[in-house]
């Protein structure tokens, strides 16, 4: 049920239904670079082999959120982020992308020029399961080797039509090789999410097996830090606007992480919810 | 169709009340052209990402004059809004590896295929769709294929807000670095006292700029700027509470985006953008 008013709204948040800390301690990172935190300590995620559907009880979700009764929103959110060893930098250390993991897997190898199918196609989404605003990454568990190539994805959209396949993406060599570097995949034209993969093909050999997956998501909210201080308050109706997200239940909750810096990073903070 | 009346309007729509139909929209952008790394951005100098590829797809040299929607490749592909309502832009944050300004716009014309090397007038023509009484739109060259690298000025005989045709845009450069690579914007300056754009009849080089290459005209209505000033810092526009005010997003509107660079990093981004009906 709709909320009726701003008054309803402020009142739910003054005591949201959930409010769950979290902290993460980033490995070194490549600056200016996508990031995910899935195997960010404490309580790292593992390494996916076949294909899975993580949940909030997946170790490696942010928090154990909390199945709703009603419709979940992510009303507010606050974190710091700060290098692990002083001084801390001036400014901002990134920017944080809170979504949800829908489904993965690994396994795949940074060699294997052509199709690769291994643990594929990706588990079925249990989440968002029309696919609408669904995107895939690849996620490097394992660093690929240092020649250059592209990768592109085989994938079935939102309509159920399989065999798309969107425009490459850079993969391999410096800033393209590290983990836990993540790319997000192109979709075709007229596309407006994905509902699996069912192959990767890499254009040629990065040199280095390594280990690296595919990631379907969903992105619900972007968090920029505040250029010149380190910690960031957000509500989703006043200062970040309106991106008042609904969650599902057993909604595994991770971040993506645009690093500024390439030293390890503390990102810590509070995320709230409310019911409908 | 009427304003929105006021917070409780906004959080009542925005959690799918009153029709309010709440769409949030994910864009992903890579610093990749047609298979192959974007041009290096040259430090305030601003590029356009229609051909960026990323989620939705890439636009695409558009060839002969039209008037690009909402279900043009490369535009954002927001739903057209239902019932008789109107489509309102709340919100937008990003995350982007570059500082600079990154623009949303709603590109309302474009052509390609014009000549680095052609003095003469060159003919543009087609006629806007949206916002077609001109206030707020900008002329913009846009080259697709890099010029040559003999500087010259350019100008532009358009119709303005007031329908008077054949005012002219006042010289700029084109041409030499800077000033002729593929993805460059090179915003024209409208006559003294005009604010806007009805229509661009032509375009005319003042000499040639050495090669042919291939560029082309976009009219350009901006909607709001997001303002990244250091790497990966990010920016949230809010307009509930910030600046600009709450956007109406016309029906059909071709959102697209430019960015102005501080540094030469190829940019990429990934936004949220969050909408509602009244």
């Amino acid at each position: 049920m709709a909320l009726a008013d701003f008054a309803s709204y402020k009142s739910k948040i003054a005591t949201p239904s959930q409010r769950w800390p979290f902290v993460k301690v980033t490995s070194a990172l490549r600056s200016g670079r996508l990031h995910s935190s899935w195997t960010f300590a404490p309580l790292a995620g593992a390494t996916p082999s076949t294909a899975a559907v993580p949940t909030s009880a997946t170790a490696g979700a942010l928090i154990p959120l909390q199945n709703p009764g009603t419709t979940l929103r992510l009303a507010q959110v606050e974190f710091l982020t700060g290098t692990t060893t002083p001084p801390l930098p001036p400014g901002g250390d990134g920017c944080v992308i809170l979504v949800d993991r829908l489904s993965h897997q690994g396994g795949l190898s940074g060699t294997a020029a052509g199709a690769q199918t291994t643990n594929l196609p990706t588990a079925a989404l249990t989440r968002y399961t029309s696919g609408v605003g669904v995107l895939a990454g690849l996620e490097i568990y394992s660093s690929v080797g240092g020649t250059g190539t592209t990768v592109t994805m085989s994938y079935t959209n939102q309509s159920g039509t399989a065999g798309q396949v969107g425009a490459e993406v850079a993969f391999g060599g410096v800033d393209f090789q590290e983990a836990p570097r993540f790319f997000i995949m192109p979709l075709v034209a007229g596309d407006t999410g994905v509902k699996s993969v069912e192959s990767v093909t890499l254009a040629g050999t990065t040199g280095t097996v390594g280990n690296f997956g595919v990631t379907l998501f969903k992105v619900l909210t972007v968090l920029p830090m505040q250029f010149g201080m380190n910690q960031t308050y957000c509500d989703a109706i006043v200062g970040l606007g309106a991106q008042l997200p609904d969650v599902q239940s057993n909604a595994c909750l991770q971040f993506l992480y645009v690093a500024r810096q390439t030293v390890a990073t503390n990102i810590s903070g509070e995320l709230r919810f409310i019911e409908e | 169709m009427a304003a929105l009346n006021d917070l409780s309007d906004i959080v009542n729509r925005l959690t799918g009340g009153s029709s309010g139909t709440p769409e949030q929209i994910c864009v992903w952008k890579d610093g990749r052209v047609a298979g192959a790394a974007a041009a290096t951005p040259i430090a305030g100098r601003p590029i356009s990402l229609w051909q960026y590829q990323g989620t939705p797809a890439h636009g695409s040299a558009p060839g002969a004059v039209a008037a690009p929607t909402r279900a043009t490749s490369g535009a954002l592909g927001q739903a057209n809004p239902g019932g008789g309502r109107e489509k309102w832009l709340l919100g937008v944050t990003s995350a982007i590896n570059a500082p600079g300004v990154l623009m949303l716009y709603d590109r309302l014309l474009h052509i390609s295929g014009l000549s680095g090397t052609n003095t003469g007038a060159q003919t543009v023509g087609g006629s806007l769709t949206r916002n077609t009484g001109g206030v707020g739109n900008q002329i913009w060259v846009e080259v697709y294929t890099q010029i040559g690298a003999s500087g010259t000025t350019i100008t532009a005989s358009y119709t303005d807000d007031a329908g008077n045709s054949g005012s002219t845009t006042t010289s700029v450069a084109i041409g030499n670095t800077g000033l002729r690579e593929a993805q460059r914007i090179i915003p024209l300056t409208l006559a003294a006292g005009d604010y806007g754009v009805q229509a661009v009849a032509s375009v005319t080089l003042a000499a040639t700029t050495g090669t042919v290459g291939d560029f082309g005209v976009t009219v350009a209505r901006p909607l709001l700027t997001l303002n990244v000033n250091a790497v990966a810092a990010g920016v949230i526009r809010d307009m509930i509470a910030g600046l600009p005010s709450i956007q109406k997003i016309d029906t059909d509107a071709c959102l697209a985006w430019a960015f102005w660079p501080q540094t030469t990093t190829v940019p990429q981004f990934l936004m949220t953008t969050q909408y509602i009906e009244k």
